[in-house]
């Protein structure tokens, strides 16, 4: 039977991390994954990660999984896949079966690294075709290029649910709603924000209560809930979806630690039964170790990280790493995790009711919570935002300024269009629109005015990338990586727009409300195919996603710094400067 | 010493509910009515539903339907889910070819 020094049983962010960690330290390593690619849910993430630069923010999952298999592969950590772990018996011997044959292995040290699988929520017709996992439809898009439907429901309102609902919006799927039976969004704010400024409805206090069809899904029929999660009669709604994704939550998935005789306790906020382990994910049974969604459901960032803690534990009770090393690198990992596990959304957080107020004491928006954006009132109260008497009510309006001119070309309607400039319109306000849209932004445009960022971003949650992202150091998010972001209005930004793309939450807007007289142009990061021209007319829509009328793309900038996010830049009419936050292509 | 456990359906009549129907359990098609009306029966823990109905032991090995399972003689009998005991998984935990366990240990 061949033996290895270190088994880690999955190859996903923690299997990979501990792997790469053990490897160093010169550990002989070997890696078992059941599946036919390795990096397990990372190369299905293909949006920005949340945290700080040592947790690998703003970067996309599914680079941090290149990153990590080909720093694994430099190391010499062998990874064997299609190789599935069927048990593991005394003194650290497994069974893999590898294609027709088991093959049995031992070690001197255990990982056990097998992640998570989706839960399900029993309804009538859950088992039709069509009744999908959230995870499952993302691999579907993200692995193979399939739609997995044209008009989805997506039930749950976690950060999987809003994650997966934005990414088959860019994938181009309708979602027609995210629902919750809770009364409050799950997941972040932000991305709440993100999927209904692009139309999508979120229904609080509503379950599932059938899946119509008698093939396939046809349809859906949602129902509100009270207090005590039971459904109110008369409530009743349908909905046209041919698909409903579930993402209602993640089960460890424990068994081999189980199976090895690992003490495992029945942990709720960990999402079931995990093994017990020490602080650095040793289980009840010396030198094997758990980490990742297995030890505890949480994010990929956090997996890493339990990964290298698990990684040079194993090293150092193997003797390849020096206690006081292995210390002061379990001190750096330990210090990188409570960071992510900070915050309203964190470890031991998750009261029965949530918090209220942040951290810094400012109340929560309660129409985010409720509706998945902020109303236009929250608005003031938070510090990324910025002074709002930029925005007076006194600044020269569309209306105004048409009412002013004694011979108006068009009285403006409800919805204002956004005609190309005329020959009537002063000749400065022409040259600066036809300047290269980046040199525009820079271009001072008096004191006190012109291109600011706003920055949405209302809950304490770990992550501090737009700090960084302005050379001029306009944004302090602090020491604390869960602050909220703020704004230092005595600094004039210069419209660079890097803050806005290096957002993850995408809650980060460029506003010129000077932009010509009467117009305001608002630049959003945008991550839709195709993208549209400079010169292009569509939709201005408002934080609901209602739109708010034509506007008008005055530039699209998009560099390899940005990685893959664009910058949209509208021109729309200056009232809705602080309401425009989406940009729809096309006509209505 | 083997201990005879001596157990009581439970007391109240069984009531059919109109979601019975349901399957809880995809993978075996096990219904929700089958399985309140095990717990009825006297079965109190996941193991002792599987090995009554084979809910749980199909192609995903109980990975989905445990915690349903689970909360559904949580709620019948009226205790929290905690208490409902965590169901042992065997090995082999993936589902295998018979030609290929049976040879186990007999190559080389």
């Amino acid at each position: 039977m061949k033996r290895y020094e270190l088994i880690i049983i999955g190859a996903g962010p923690a299997g990979l991390s501990a792997a790469i960690e053990a490897a160093k330290a010169g550990m002989q390593v070997v890696v078992f994954d059941e599946n036919s690619r390795p990096g397990g849910q990372l190369f299905k993430q293909i949006h920005k990660f949340f945290g700080s630069k040592e947790h690998r923010a703003k970067e996309r999952g599914y680079k941090i999984g290149q990153k990590l298999l080909e720093e694994a592969e430099a190391l010499g950590v062998q990874v064997f896949l299609e190789a599935t772990v069927m048990g593991i018996f005394d003194n650290k011997e497994i069974s893999v079966m590898q294609g027709e044959e088991i093959r049995h292995y031992r070690a001197n040290a255990l990982i056990i690294a097998t992640g998570a699988s989706e839960n399900m929520v029993p309804f009538d017709g859950w088992t039709l075709p069509g009744v999908i996992g959230a995870g499952a439809a993302q691999t579907m898009m993200n692995l193979h290029g399939i739609k997995p439907g044209e008009r989805i429901l997506m039930v749950g309102s976690g950060n999987v649910g809003l994650v997966v609902g934005y990414q088959l919006l860019q994938a181009g799927c309708q979602v027609k709603a995210v629902i919750d039976a809770a009364p409050k969004v799950g997941g972040y704010g932000v991305h709440a924000a993100k999927i209904a400024r692009m139309g999508v409805p979120f229904y609080m206090s509503h379950t599932i209560k059938q899946a119509k069809g008698t093939k396939c899904v046809e349809g859906a029929t949602l129902v509100q809930v009270d207090g005590k999660w039971q459904p109110i009669p008369g409530t009743e709604k349908e909905l046209a979806v041919d698909t409903i994704c579930i993402a209602v939550g993640l089960s460890p998935m424990s068994q081999l630690a189980r199976i090895a005789g690992c003490k495992l306790e029945e942990h709720p906020q960990k999402g079931g039964a995990v093994p017990v382990c020490n602080q650095y994910g040793e289980t009840s049974i010396l030198g094997i170790y758990a980490a990742g969604d297995v030890a505890g459901i949480e994010e990929a960032s956090s997996a890493m990280l339990q990964g290298k803690i698990a990684g040079t534990a194993a090293a150092c009770g193997q003797g390849y790493l020096e206690e006081a090393d292995f210390q002061a690198r379990y001190a750096e990992y330990a210090h990188s995790l409570s960071q992510l596990r900070q915050g309203m959304f964190g470890h031991g957080s998750k009261t029965a009711c949530g918090p209220t107020v942040t951290d810094e004491g400012y109340a929560l928006s309660q129409n985010l919570l409720a509706k998945g954006y902020l109303a236009e009132y929250d608005l003031e109260r938070f510090p990324g935002i910025g002074k709002p008497e930029k925005l007076s009510p006194d600044r020269p309006t569309a209306e105004r300024l048409t009412a002013e001119k004694p011979k108006a070309e068009k009285p403006t309607t409800e919805r204002p269009t956004t005609e190309k400039p005329t020959t009537e319109k002063p000749t400065t306000e022409k040259l600066i629109a036809e300047r290269p849209a980046a040199e525009r932004l820079t271009a001072e445009t008096g004191p006190g005015a012109g291109v600011r960022p706003v920055i949405e971003c209302t809950q304490n949650i770990p992550c501090n990338p737009c700090q960084d992202a302005c050379k001029k150091g306009c944004i302090k998010v602090g020491a604390t990586i869960t602050n909220l972001p703020v704004i230092d209005s005595a600094v004039q930004c210069t419209g660079c727009g890097m803050c806005v793309v290096s957002c993850s939450g995408q809650a980060i807007f460029l506003v010129d409300a000077d932009y010509a007289p009467g117009f305001a142009a608002v630049s959003l990061p945008y991550e839709l195919f195709p993208l549209p021209e400079a010169g292009s007319a569509g939709l201005a829509l408002d934080r609901s996603g209602t739109v708010l009328g034509q506007a008008e793309v005055i530039s699209v900038r998009k560099t390899a710094a940005m990685d893959e996010t664009a910058i949209l830049t509208m021109k729309v009419p200056v009232d809705w400067a602080m309401k425009a936050r989406f940009f729809r292509a096309g006509r209505v | 010493m083997k201990q005879v456990i001596v157990r009581k359906a439970v007391e109240t009549a069984f009531v059919e509910m109109p979601d019975d129907c349901q399957i809880i359990c995809r993978c075996e098609e096990i219904t929700k009515g089958e399985i309140r009306r095990a717990i009825y029966d006297g079965m109190r823990t996941m193991n002792e539903i599987k090995r009554y109905l084979r809910a749980g032991m199909g192609l995903c090995q109980g990975q989905t339907c445990n915690k349903l399972v689970r909360a559904l003689i949580a709620k019948e009998l009226k205790v929290p889910l905690e208490s409902v005991e965590i169901p042992v998984p065997r090995s082999p935990v993936r589902p295998i070819a018979m030609e290929v366990y049976a040879v186990d240990g007999l190559k080389k």
